[in-house]
C-alpha cells in the first residue's frame, strides 16, 4: 500500500511518497501565490516520478503552515512530529534539530525514543527566514542559488546592523547604491541570518549530534555560517532537507494507517 | 593638544590607567547603569562610582540569550560585558528600574552577576512630593546597604566632602560649558564628550586636577571663524565621541547636549549650606535636567532646554533614540511638538543602536537637515 | 474629530446589544451565562456615555495602580483605561486600526506598546469627554510613562500623576495608602467641587468587600477539574472587579456568576470539557481573537486556567476598621490586582506565576510576550531557563494582544497546537 506526506510551507510544496517505509518519490516545487494548487500539482509529480499515476494513495497527511488547505489530505499533522519521526527514522541518534525554512526558524532536541523534548520557534519577525533570504537575494538581483555558493568566497561580509528585517532590506539596498560587492553583501546577509537561527537554537541544548533541515540547510554559505556560530559541526540527514517533514508525515501516514 | 589626548585615552575604557591605580592600591570601583542613582553615598564611603560603558563591544548574542531583541542594545550591552567578564573588575553594581529595559536588566545582573555587592535602586519617575520621599528612602538604603557590604560607614561630614568635590566638578563644567557657547565654540561636541566621559570614569579628585589644568588651555585657544550650524544633542545612553564627530564631520558642531552621559551627569549644584546633605543630594537630582522617564518632567526639561537652546545660539537639534526606547520616544514627540509651537529650532529624529557610530542612512538624512539649517 | 465616546456607543449599540439578545436566545448554558456576565458591562458603559454629555458629571479616567471604589466615593463615572481598547480589540478592528494610525501619525513610534497607542490615538480622535479628568500612577511601566503625558496634552484635562513604589511587601501599600491620601484625594476634591467623605467612602469599601469575597470563592473553584466554566469566561468577575467595584451592579454580576458557579459543581457542568492540559497563561491573552480559548478547548483538550495577570484576589478583603487600614487595603488592591504587578522584579513574576501554577494545578505554560512591552519580553529570559530546568512545558509566543494585524490568530493557533503535539 501506497502512503503519502504533503508538507505545505510558506515558500514552497513538497511531496514524499513511500511504501514499506522506503521512498518512492520526493518532489519540491516553490510557489508564489496560489499554495493550494501547489500542494495538488507537487503530489501529481511525485505519483509520476514513483510511476503511480492510475494506483491511488491510501492514507495521505499533511503538514506546514497550510497543513489545512491541501484539499487531499485525510488528515493533518503538526511539523514537530512529523520532523521528529523522519529524523528518528534516518538517524535515530540524532538529538537536536534546526528546521529553518520559508517563515519560521524551529529547533528542539529529542530523545533516544525519538520524542521532542525541548522546543523553541522563531517570533514573528521574518528577519533569519528563508523568505527574508529570498528578498535580499532580489535586491541583490542575483539568484540566490549563485549568490549561496559564490559568497563563500567573500572575505570582507557587509555587516548588517539592523535586527529588523525591514530596516535590513534598506540597510542592503543603501549598499548596493553605493555600489559595494554583492557577494560581500550577501555575505553580510547570510551572518545576519545565521545570527538569528542561532539565536532560536540557543533557547534549547545543543546536544550533538545535530541535524539542520529546511531550505536554508540547502544554501551552503548560511549553513557554514551557523556552524561557525554554534560552533558545532551538523551531521547530514540521507534526505533533501525541504523533504524531511513530508517524509515524516508519510511514515505517520503508514503507521496510523496500519493501526 | 596634550591635555585633550589624556581625556581621549581615559575615555576609551573602563580599565583605563587611572582605574587601574585606583584598584591597585586596594580601591574599590562600583558600576552604575543610569544618570539617576544619586553616586554621592557611593563617593562617600570612599569607593569609585563609574557610569558602566561598553566601548568596541559590538556583538551581543549572549546577553540576546537572555534579554529579548527589543531590549535595547545599551542594556544588552552591558550583559554581554557582563557575561564575558569584561566588568569583572568591578566590586559591584548598582543597577536601577529607571525604564523596563534597566528593570530587566536588574534581574539578569541579579542571576548572573558573581561581585559581591549588588544593589537594585528603586528609582521614583516623578518630581512630585511623592517622589521626594521615595528617592530619599531609597538613598538611605543604598547607604546602609554599602556601609553593611564594605564594613563602613558614610557620616555627615564624608557627605558634605564629597558635595564640595562634586560641587567642584560641576563648577568647572560650566566653565567648560561656557566655553561651547563662543563663536566658533572653543571644543568640538567629540573633544567635550571624552572629558566628560572621563569624568565618570576616573576618580572625581584626579579629574577635577586634570580639568582645571585643561581649562586655561583652552580659554587660550585661538581658533579660525566657521559658519557650521550649531547643533544641540539629545538622546539616551549616547556615549560615542565616535559618533559626535560622525555628526560634526557632516559639517556641523555639536555646541549642547542633553544627554545621560553628559549634561544630565554634570549639571546642577548642591546645596551646600543645607541642613541635611542627603536632602539637598536629593534635591539637586531632582531639579537638574530630568530624564523623560519623570512622567511629569517635561516642564522642567523644557525650561531647561530652552535655556540652553537660547544661551548656546543653538540652530537646530539632533534628537537621537535608542531603537526599542519609549522614553525618549516620548520625550522627543513632545518636545518636538513644543518647539514647533514656539517657532523654535527644528528637530532630526534618528535612531540608532548604542554601538552605532556611523552609517550611510544617517550620513543622508543629517547632510540633509544641516542644507535646511 | 469625532464625538466623546463615539465609537464606545457604537461598540454599545452594534455589537453589545445584539450580542447580549443572541446569547440570551441560544439555548446554551455558557452562552447564558456570557450574557448575564455582559448585562452589567453594557449597564455601566450606557452610564459612562451618557455621563459624557452631561455637565454635572465627571468621568474618571484612571490607569491600573487604582480600582474604582475611590472615584464612586466622588460620584464619578470610572472608566479603567487599559481595559478601554479591549471593547473594540475583537468586534471592532478598524477602530483599533484608525486609533493606532492618529497615534503613529503624531510622532509616537509603532515600537511602543499598543494599548498605549491606541488610548493615545483615542485621545487624539476625541473619543474622551471633556468632563474627564485622568488619574494615573507613574507606571507600570514605559509605555504608560511616555503615553499618559502625551494624554494630557491631547485631552487637556486636570491630570494627577501618582509616585508607583517598586516594592511588594505590606510597607508600599501603606506607603501608596499615603499618597493616595495626600494626594488623590486633595486633587478629586478640587476637579469634583466635594468633599472627601470619609464613611461614604467605607460604605463603598465594603459593598466592593461583598463582591470580593465571592470573587475569592469563585476563584477557589477554579482548582477543580474540570473547571466550572470555560476558559473564555473564568476572567469575568475579575474584570467587572476592576473595572466596577464598589458599584451595587459589580456585586450583583459577580454574586450571579458566583451562584450559577455554585450550582454547577452541585448539579453538574453543562458543557465539560476533557481537559488534557491545564494552562497558566502568563501575561495576557489576545484579546482580537475572542475564539481562541475556546477552540483550544474544543481541538485540543486545553483549559487555560487563569492568566498572570487576572491571577486571583491574592489579598484580603479590605480592613475597614480604620481610616488608616482601609487606605492601605485599598492602595493594595491597585498595586496588586492590576497591571501595577508588572513592578515585580523578574524572579517574582516567575515566582507568582508558579505559585498560580500550582495552586491550579496546571502541567503546562503559555507565556505570551507582548510585542512593545520591554517589560515581559525583558523577564523572558529567567523564565525560560527556569522552566526548562524544572522540566515544565512553556510555549513563549510572541503577539499583539491589541493588534491583529502582528500575529494572525491563524498562526497562534498554529504555534499552540505545534507545543501541544510535543507533550
Amino acid at each position: 500500500m501506497i502512503y503519502a506526506g504533503c508538507d505545505l510551507g510558506t515558500i514552497s510544496a513538497k511531496a514524499v511518497i513511500i511504501r514499506n517505509g522506503n521512498i518512492l518519490a520526493v518532489e519540491t516545487l516553490p510557489y508564489k501565490n496560489l499554495p493550494k494548487q501547489a500542494a495538488i500539482q507537487v503530489m501529481e509529480m511525485a505519483k509520476n516520478k514513483a510511476g503511480l499515476t492510475k494506483e491511488n494513495i491510501s492514507y495521505c497527511l499533511s503538514t506546514g503552515f497550510g497543513k489545512k488547505a491541501v484539499p487531499f489530505a485525510d488528515k493533518d499533522l503538526p511539523e514537530f512530529l512529523c520532523l521528529s519521526r523522519a529524523i528518528h527514522k534516518l538517524d535515530p541518534e540524532i538529538r537536536t534539530v534546526i528546521d529553518a525554512g520559508g517563515s519560521t526558524i524551529k529547533a528542539f532536541n529529542m530523545d533516544s525514543s525519538g520524542k521532542v523534548t525541548t522546543s523553541a520557534t522563531n517570533e514573528k519577525c521574518a528577519a533569519g527566514t528563508g523568505k527574508f533570504m529570498e528578498v535580499m537575494a532580489q535586491a541583490l538581483e542575483m539568484p540566490i542559488e549563485e549568490l549561496s555558493i559564490a559568497a563563500l568566497e567573500s572575505g570582507h561580509a557587509l555587516p548588517i546592523t539592523s535586527q529588523c528585517g525591514v530596516f535590513a532590506e534598506s540597510e542592503v539596498i543603501t549598499h548596493v547604491n553605493e555600489g559595494k560587492d554583492r557577494l560581500d553583501i550577501f555575505a553580510g546577509i547570510s551572518l545576519s541570518v545565521a545570527g538569528k537561527v542561532a539565536a532560536v537554537t540557543r533557547r534549547i541544548s545543543l546536544d550533538q549530534p545535530i541535524a539542520i533541515v529546511g531550505g536554508l540547510a540547502k544554501n551552503p554559505i548560511v549553513v557554514r555560517d551557523i556552524e561557525k556560530e554554534l560552533g558545532i559541526s551538523f551531521v547530514e540527514c540521507n534526505l533533501d532537507p525541504r523533504a524531511i517533514a513530508a517524509y515524516g508525515a508519510a511514515l505517520l501516514a503508514e503507521e496510523r494507517h496500519a493501526s | 593638544m596634550e591635555h585633550l589626548k589624556y581625556f581621549e585615552t581615559m575615555a576609551q575604557s573602563l580599565t583605563n590607567a587611572e582605574a587601574l591605580v585606583w584598584k591597585n592600591s586596594g580601591g574599590r570601583i562600583i558600576g552604575l547603569l543610569c544618570s539617576s542613582i544619586p553616586e554621592e553615598i557611593i563617593h562617600a564611603a570612599g569607593l569609585l562610582p563609574m557610569r558602566v560603558r561598553t566601548p568596541g563591544l559590538q556583538n551581543t548574542k549572549n546577553a540576546d540569550a537572555h534579554l529579548h531583541r527589543i531590549n535595547c542594545s545599551y542594556t544588552r550591552s552591558v550583559l554581554e560585558a557582563l557575561l564575558t567578564g569584561q566588568l569583572d573588575f568591578l566590586d559591584g553594581f548598582v543597577a536601577a528600574n529607571t525604564c523596563d529595559h534597566h528593570f530587566r536588566l536588574v534581574s539578569e545582573i541579579e542571576d548572573k552577576s558573581t561581585l559581591k555587592f549588588f544593589h537594585y535602586f528603586r528609582m521614583h519617575h516623578t518630581l512630585s512630593t511623592g517622589g521626594r520621599e521615595w528617592l530619599l528612602q531609597e538613598m538611605k538604603k543604598l547607604a546602609e546597604h554599602i556601609e553593611e557590604v564594605f564594613s563602613t560607614s558614610i557620616s555627615e561630614d564624608q557627605l558634605r566632602e564629597t558635595i564640595a568635590v562634586y560641587n567642584h566638578t560641576r563648577r568647572l563644567m560650566n566653565r567648560l560649558n561656557e566655553l561651547r557657547k563662543k563663536d566658533p565654540p572653543l571644543l568640538t561636541g567629540s573633544e567635550y564628550m571624552n572629558i566628560a566621559l572621563t569624568g565618570m570614569s576616573i576618580p572625581r579628585e584626579i579629574f577635577n586636577q586634570k580639568l582645571e589644568a585643561l581649562l586655561p588651555e583652552l580659554e587660550k585657544r585661538d581658533l579660525p571663524k566657521h559658519h557650521l550650524p550649531r547643533l544641540l544633542i539629545i538622546g539616551g545612553a549616547c556615549d560615542s565621541p565616535d559618533f559626535i564627530e560622525f555628526i560634526e564631520s557632516r559639517g556641523a558642531t555639536v555646541v549642547a547636549d542633553g544627554l545621560c552621559f553628559g549634561l544630565r551627569h554634570y549639571m546642577g549644584l548642591i546645596d551646600e549650606k543645607a541642613e541635611d546633605p542627603l536632602e539637598a543630594i536629593a534635591d539637586r537630582y531632582l531639579t537638574r535636567l530630568p530624564c523623560p522617564a519623570m512622567i511629569d518632567g517635561l516642564e522642567l526639561s523644557h525650561e531647561i532646554l530652552k535655556t540652553l537652546i537660547d544661551g548656546s545660539k543653538v540652530q537646530g537639534i539632533v534628537y537621537a533614540r535608542l531603537k526599542f526606547c519609549d522614553h525618549f520616544a516620548g520625550g522627543r514627540k513632545l518636545l518636538a511638538d513644543r518647539l514647533r509651537q514656539e517657532h523654535s529650532v527644528p528637530v532630526i529624529e534618528l535612531e540608532r543602536e548604542y554601538n552605532t557610530t556611523k552609517s550611510g542612512q544617517l550620513s543622508t538624512r543629517l547632510q540633509a537637515f544641516l542644507e535646511l539649517l | 474629530m469625532g464625538k466623546p465616546f463615539e465609537k464606545t456607543t457604537q461598540v454599545i449599540n452594534e455589537f453589545a446589544k445584539p450580542a447580549l439578545e443572541f446569547l440570551r436566545a441560544l439555548d446554551d448554558e455558557d452562552m447564558k451565562l456570557q450574557a448575564k456576565s455582559l448585562e452589567g458591562t453594557v449597564e455601566r458603559l450606557e452610564d459612562l456615555t451618557e455621563a459624557a454629555s452631561n455637565p454635572e458629571k465627571r468621568v474618571a479616567l484612571f490607569e491600573w495602580g487604582l480600582t474604582p471604589q475611590l472615584f464612586y466615593a466622588f460620584d464619578c463615572l470610572p472608566l479603567a483605561m487599559e481595559t478601554f481598547p479591549y471593547l473594540f480589540s475583537a468586534t471592532q478592528k478598524q477602530v483599533v486600526h484608525e486609533f493606532l494610525e492618529a497615534a503613529e501619525s503624531s510622532g509616537l513610534p509603532s515600537d511602543v506598546c499598543s494599548t498605549d497607542r491606541f488610548l493615545v490615538g483615542a485621545a487624539l480622535s476625541g473619543e474622551f469627554p471633556k468632563n474627564a479628568f485622568f488619574v494615573s500612577c507613574a507606571g507600570p511601566c514605559d509605555g504608560t510613562r511616555i503615553a499618559y503625558p502625551i494624554m494630557q496634552k491631547a485631552l487637556g484635562v486636570p491630570t494627577l500623576f501618582l509616585e508607583l513604589p517598586f516594592t511588594y511587601e505590606r510597607e508600599s501599600a501603606r506607603w501608596y495608602g499615603r499618597q493616595i491620601r495626600t494626594e488623590l484625594i486633595p486633587f478629586l476634591e478640587e476637579v469634583t467641587g466635594k468633599k472627601f467623605d470619609l464613611e461614604r467612602f467605607r460604605e463603598i469599601i465594603e459593598e466592593s468587600n461583598r463582591a470580593y469575597e465571592l470573587m475569592l470563592d469563585v476563584y477557589d473553584t477554579y482548582t477543580t477539574t474540570p473547571m466550572p466554566v470555560p476558559s473564555s469566561l473564568r476572567g469575568s468577575p475579575w474584570m467587572v472587579f476592576i473595572s466596577d467595584a464598589g458599584h451595587p451592579r459589580a456585586t450583583k454580576s459577580i454574586q450571579m456568576f458566583h451562584a450559577e458557579v455554585m450550582r454547577r459543581l452541585k448539579e453538574g457542568i453543562p458543557n465539560p470539557i476533557e481537559e488534557k492540559h491545564r494552562v497558566i497563561w502568563g501575561h495576557v491573552q489576545p484579546y482580537f481573537d475572542p475564539l481562541l480559548l475556546p477552540w483550544m478547548e474544543q481541538e485540543l483538550k486545553v483549559s487555560v486556567i487563569t492568566s498572570m495577570l487576572t491571577g486571583s484576589p491574592i489579598l484580603r478583603p479590605i480592613d475597614t476598621s480604620s481610616e488608616e487600614t482601609m487606605f492601605e487595603g485599598y492602595a493594595w488592591q491597585g498595586l496588586d490586582m492590576t497591571m501595577s504587578l508588572m513592578r515585580f522584579d523578574s524572579r517574582k513574576i516567575l515566582e507568582y506565576t508558579m505559585k498560580l501554577y500550582n495552586q491550579y494545578r496546571c502541567d503546562s505554560v503559555i507565556f505570551t510576550q507582548h510585542v512593545g512591552c520591554n517589560s515581559i519580553c525583558g523577564a523572558g529570559g529567567i523564565m525560560r531557563r527556569y522552566f526548562q530546568k524544572e522540566g515544565i512545558p512553556a510555549l513563549f509566543l510572541e503577539l499583539d494582544y491589541v493588534d491583529d494585524r502582528i500575529v494572525s490568530a491563524e498562526n497562534l493557533k498554529n504555534q499552540i497546537e505545534e507545543f501541544f503535539s510535543t507533550i
